[in-house]
């Protein structure tokens, strides 16, 4: 059963269309990656599912009920963390969740285990005015998954987090996975992704262009890793090296310096060449395609499709 | 079918969140202050020397002054409560709960009202205890029916701060217009009102030599004073608890249907009809 089902979900603000035609569905109990650039439409799309933004076009189900915003019976069942959450600042983090569990008819009981599930433990007691950016964002995982909902979705949860949360955040993402919930989460980072998600959409300009499971999408992905290599010097020898290595796709080189552009497992055997061939490497740096690329890469595909 | 759970909830979070706000704790200490030092010093100007006086001329000023100090502590408490929460994004989170925008309205009021009121009893009842304890309890009623009809005023420019609020997306807009409301309703509304009776013929009477001349004032004028909160609370202290001397309104009578049973109708639906247009604003906005 589809847990998150959208048809032809459009948004218009000011005559440009945010979101445009989206069509999506999420199945039951997968973790559902939608990544895209800021900007792509993807909170709109979100706050769209979630009956807090009237869709221009299109319509959506959620939970197996129809999206209205003037109903909550949709609602009963999901954990939502909004992108840069805010909170109350004179209430406490135990007050706050207390108020939220009361809205979702969640358990009280539950509120010191999700706090310390964030690390939020020692400041149970404190003001929210006083918590930094991070220590919200936690607070706003703990306030999600009040009532073990079905259905989580989250919008940037690891935006502002440092690396040692952001690991926690998706050790709870696919936990919650385990426990059988679906899990809906955006991002604009490729890397926090494909690490936890089943499947991944990507957004550009409010239409995907490709949805697919992770590991198709990466077999498909034909963007080439950069390698700059700095030589002593003959630098333009070194490129004529480099270029007989398999997976090299082009050169160039300006002064002192090679750029090389191949598949991502290339880059080993094009760095081994090149010093095998005698020269002196005095700096290599590593260019992975950004997720820009990416999309220019895929929204090219489309187009030519 | 609407659930009481929620609105119990959204209201306690607001008291809660508002009753630590020292702004308001200031207000009421001003307040209660003001109160006081009226009682205490407000017949020394005739001569009378200090010394708390009795509830018949606190009633009288503070009728009057708290028309000027009610509304700026519900709008202080109001103006922020849809379009901050808007702003700051925490409206999304709350709308994603199972809370329909009806329970979300009715709960704010229910808890900023729950404030306001606290305050305002808590300010006037402290005051009303000092004074009865020194200078006698006589008309307790009326201070009763002050702090009544106080806290009546004080729903109805709350009321408006939260309408105010629903229409901006911003805190700071939405402050612009706590302002506006403020001047328009306690100063603006006075000059155009007193503007329009000279200018259709009002007759301005300046006794020769100059100094205390009067207005006669036309019955519409009264009429016109019920749709001003403020000006529908004078009318009510006015009309429930002191003849006209008293208030120094020697303006011309007032007509009958202006009657405080008329000033209290419209302080309360004052309190009702923005909560209204509030709900009526967010049902269908995007958040």
């Amino acid at each position: 059963m589809a847990v998150i089902e959208a048809r032809g979900l459009t948004k218009v603000f000011n005559g440009a269309a945010a979101v445009d035609a989206l069509d999506l569905a999420v199945e039951e109990g997968e973790v559902y990656g939608f990544l895209g650039p800021n900007g792509a439409g993807k909170t709109t799309t979100i706050k769209m599912l979630l009956g807090l933004t009237r869709p221009t076009k299109g319509s959506a189900k959620v939970n197996g009920t129809a999206v209205d915003m003037t109903s909550v019976a949709f609602r009963r069942d999901i954990g939502y963390l909004p992108e840069r959450i805010a909170f109350y600042p004179n209430l406490t983090a135990t007050q706050t969740l207390g108020f939220f569990a009361e809205l979702k008819g969640a358990d009280k009981k539950q509120i010191p285990k999700l706090l310390k599930r964030v690390g939020l433990k020692e400041h149970a007691k404190k003001r929210l005015g006083a918590y930094s950016k991070g220590m919200r964002q936690l607070l706003g995982v703990a306030q999600a998954l009040l009532g073990d909902p079905a259905l989580l979705v989250f919008d940037e949860p690891m935006e502002g987090l440092d690396p040692r949360w952001r690991r926690e955040v998706k050790t709870i993402i696919t936990e919650a996975h385990k426990d059988g919930s679906t899990v809906f989460f955006s991002s604009h980072i490729l890397g926090e992704v494909e690490e936890v998600a089943d499947r991944v959409g990507i957004l550009n300009k409010g239409k995907f262009v490709a949805q697919d499971t992770v590991a198709n999408l990466r077999s498909h992905l034909t963007v080439k890793s950069r390698l700059r290599i700095r030589l002593k010097d003959g630098a333009e020898a070194a490129g004529y090296v480099a270029a007989k290595v398999p997976g090299v796709a082009r050169w160039w080189h300006s002064g002192d310096e090679i750029l090389v552009e191949c598949d991502p497992d290339a880059k080993a055997k094009v760095i081994a060449a090149v010093a095998a061939s005698g020269k002196e490497v005095v700096d290599i740096r590593s260019e992975d395609p950004t997720l820009e690329e990416v999309f220019l890469e895929l929204t090219d595909k489309g187009a030519a499709s | 079918m609407i659930s009481w759970r929620a609105i119990v909830a959204v209201a306690k979070k607001e008291y809660l969140d508002s009753v630590r706000n020292k702004w308001i704790i200031a207000v009421t200490a001003i307040y209660l202050v003001l109160t006081l030092a009226f009682s205490y010093f407000g017949a020394a100007s005739s001569g009378q020397g200090v010394g708390f006086q009795g509830f018949n001329r606190t009633v009288v000023f503070m009728g009057s002054t708290a028309g000027l100090l009610v509304p700026i502590l519900s709008l202080m408490v109001g103006y922020a409560s849809i379009a901050g929460e808007r702003e700051q994004g925490s409206l999304g989170l709350l709308l994603s709960m199972p809370l329909t925008r009806l329970e979300l309205v009715l709960g704010k009021y229910a808890g900023l009202a729950l404030v306001v009121a606290t305050a305002i009893v808590a300010g006037l009842g402290i005051a009303g205890l000092v004074i009865a304890s020194t200078a006698g309890a006589e008309l307790w009623d009326a201070y009763l029916g002050l702090m009544g009809a106080t806290v009546l005023l004080g729903l109805a420019f709350l009321a408006m701060s939260l309408f105010f609020s629903s229409l901006v997306q911003k805190r700071s807009s939405a402050l612009g217009l706590a302002v506006f409301l403020w001047f328009f309703f306690t100063i603006i509304w006075n000059i155009i009102l007193i503007g329009v009776v000279v200018a259709t013929g009002g007759n301005l009477r300046i006794p020769p030599g100059g100094g205390g001349g009067s207005l006669e004032l036309p019955g519409w004028y009264w009429g016109a004073q019920l749709f001003n909160p403020g000006q529908a609370y004078s009318l009510y202290m006015q009309r429930a608890f002191a003849s006209a001397q008293t208030f120094g309104f020697g303006f011309g009578a007032i007509p009958d249907y202006a009657s405080a049973g008329a000033a209290a109708a419209s302080l309360l639906l004052w309190a009702v009809i923005p909560v209204v247009l509030a709900y009526l604003r967010l049902r269908r906005s995007d958040i």
